[in-house]
């Protein structure tokens, strides 16, 4: 169970990094993670009562397809929902 | 306390439509009746009535003043969005033919305004186009993040969170939006007069 959670944490912090697009660097790094963590948890909260604004896999799908955003990018757009 | 409300006005021509002649195509201006200073400063409560003039012309020669050319009905849709994209109010919009029948005049009268929509108005005219209209969907998704994230600028400012960097995020999102306009199949005709 303790290494599970383990592996939990250190995947949500590649993508905590990749998001606030700031090196993953254990330790120098944690202030500038976990402020983008707050703040994309903010957008969060505000969209949460508003489903009409929320972007569908397919729509990033599209949004790759057409070259517009990276995959790094489309995991940041599925993040704020 | 009200707050304000900025309006903006986004106008697209969904593909130039072919006469008899494939090398004969037409474009369409689309030109906004201006908004009179004293009504640019509006309130959440507020509404409003836009209007302007619709006008079909060749495409490739629409920087010459040319005249408007005549086109039947049945070859355009009319479509409007308010207070963004993924809200149809095609059905208050008004639109009129000229007796010539060379251009049209519409009007669409808003409900009450909320500063915290967008408040864009996208008029669409040609043929109905899914990729436009998935990428119109998109577009208005990610605006709507910007100006959440634009608030959160003005509330935090003044706080102890103001370390907080909305800025960053913004800009990205910001970023995507040219190239998901550029992406769309929309006539170049279609554009301020």
């Amino acid at each position: 169970m303790n290494s599970l959670r383990m592996i939990l944490v250190v995947a949500s912090l590649i993508v905590l990094s990749s998001c606030s697009g700031e090196k993953g660097v254990e330790g120098n790094n944690s202030s500038a993670i976990s402020a983008s963590q707050v703040e994309i948890a903010k957008l969060q909260a505000a969209l949460k009562n508003e489903p009409v604004y929320k972007i569908n896999d397919s729509e990033t799908t599209l949004l790759q397809h057409e070259g517009i955003i990276s995959v790094a990018d489309k995991a940041q757009l599925q993040s704020i929902q | 306390m009200k707050s304000l409300v900025s309006l903006i006005v986004l106008f697209i021509s969904l593909n130039s439509f072919a006469s008899e002649t494939s090398n004969n195509k037409m474009g369409i201006w689309i030109t906004p009746k201006s908004i009179p200073q004293n009504q640019l400063l509006l309130k959440s409560g507020d509404d409003f009535k836009f209007k302007g003039d619709i006008c079909v012309v060749h495409l490739g020669e629409e920087d010459h003043h040319q005249k408007c050319q005549k086109v039947s009905d049945h070859k355009l849709v009319f479509k409007a969005y308010f207070p963004d994209s993924l809200h149809d109010v095609s059905d208050k919009l008004v639109i009129t033919q000229s007796k010539d029948k060379k251009s049209w005049k519409y009007s669409l009268k808003t409900d009450k305004l909320q500063s915290s929509d967008l408040n864009q108005l996208t008029l669409t005219v040609g043929t109905d186009d899914k990729k436009t209209n998935e990428l119109l969907s998109i577009k208005a998704k990610i605006e709507k993040r910007i100006l959440i994230l634009k608030d959160f600028e003005i509330i935090y400012l003044n706080t102890n969170d103001r370390v907080l960097n909305f800025a960053k995020i913004k800009g990205n999102l910001s970023g995507y939006l040219p190239n998901v306009t550029a992406a769309s199949p929309t006539d170049p005709c279609a554009r301020w007069r």
